[in-house]
């Protein structure tokens, strides 16, 4: 693309893009802490109360939640092709 | 119960439809800064003396624009005290010109005036206007309006350059 104009339309839309991926991933980083420590602590609690031998329960739990997690990277994935997606249009591709 | 009158976003409220299509808002910029060097307070209270109340524009959505203009040459910008002016350069000027219809169409659609005493921008202003009422008045008679608005302009030109020149009604 050698338009400058066009090229500055598409180089403000792939910079506010950047700047809601770099949020969305920080935003699913902080998701994954939570559920890793949140299942962690349940694990824990079935470990000891339940023992080794027992039903794994935490797992629905874990498995439930792993199915939104799977979602919202889907998401943050979306957001990360759009922004190639542009950088490839600035770049002439 | 709590109010949320003030959420600017969420599922209560309907979308709104965006103002300004896709690059027009940068093409505004460009016209403003081609008609006079202005920093960014200025032009938002620009915008929104020509656009207002159905545009208010933001901080947020100003600078990023302006900033990508520049980034591409498009426009440049000096330090004035604590403020930084923006103003066109060559090549925006150019980019401008280029896209006399797209700036006419947002003329036409706002009604607001973004480019100065060159009778370009009015032509294409007319265009854009003609061909949207185009399907609803017999051409026959645009043709007429448009003849006779033709006739008296070169009528104007004539009774300038002098007595002796005569027009020729069509």
């Amino acid at each position: 693309m050698t338009d400058p104009f066009d090229r500055a339309v598409i180089r403000e839309r792939l910079e506010r893009n950047e700047h809601r991926l770099r949020h969305a991933q920080a935003g699913w980083t902080w998701h994954l802490k939570v559920y890793l420590a949140v299942n962690l602590l349940l694990a824990a609690i079935w470990l000891v109360n339940d023992g080794p031998t027992s039903d794994p329960w935490f797992l629905w739990a874990a498995g439930g939640w792993a199915v939104g997690l799977y979602f919202h990277w889907s998401g943050v994935r979306a957001r990360q092709r759009k922004v190639e997606r542009l950088e490839a249009q600035l770049a002439g591709g | 119960m709590a109010s949320h009158r003030h959420r600017t976003h969420g599922s209560t409220r309907p979308r709104e439809r965006r103002f300004f299509g896709s690059g027009e808002l940068h093409l505004v910029l460009l016209a403003l800064v081609a008609r006079r060097p202005q920093h960014g307070y200025d032009l938002m209270a620009e915008l929104s003396a020509l656009f207002g109340p159905d545009y208010r524009p933001s901080p947020g959505s100003i600078y990023p624009a302006l900033s990508a203009l520049e980034s591409e040459g498009l426009v440049e910008s000096r330090d004035e005290g604590d403020r930084r002016v923006h103003f066109a350069t060559e090549v925006g000027r150019r980019a401008l010109t280029d896209r006399q219809a797209t700036l006419a169409a947002v003329e036409a659609r706002t009604g607001a005036r973004l480019t100065g005493v060159s009778v370009e921008p009015a032509l294409a202003r007319l265009t854009a206007r003609v061909r949207a009422a185009a399907g609803e008045v017999e051409a026959a008679d645009v043709e007429r309006i448009l003849d006779a608005a033709g006739d008296e302009v070169e009528r104007l030109a004539a009774h300038k350059a002098g007595p002796t020149t005569e027009v020729e009604p069509r």
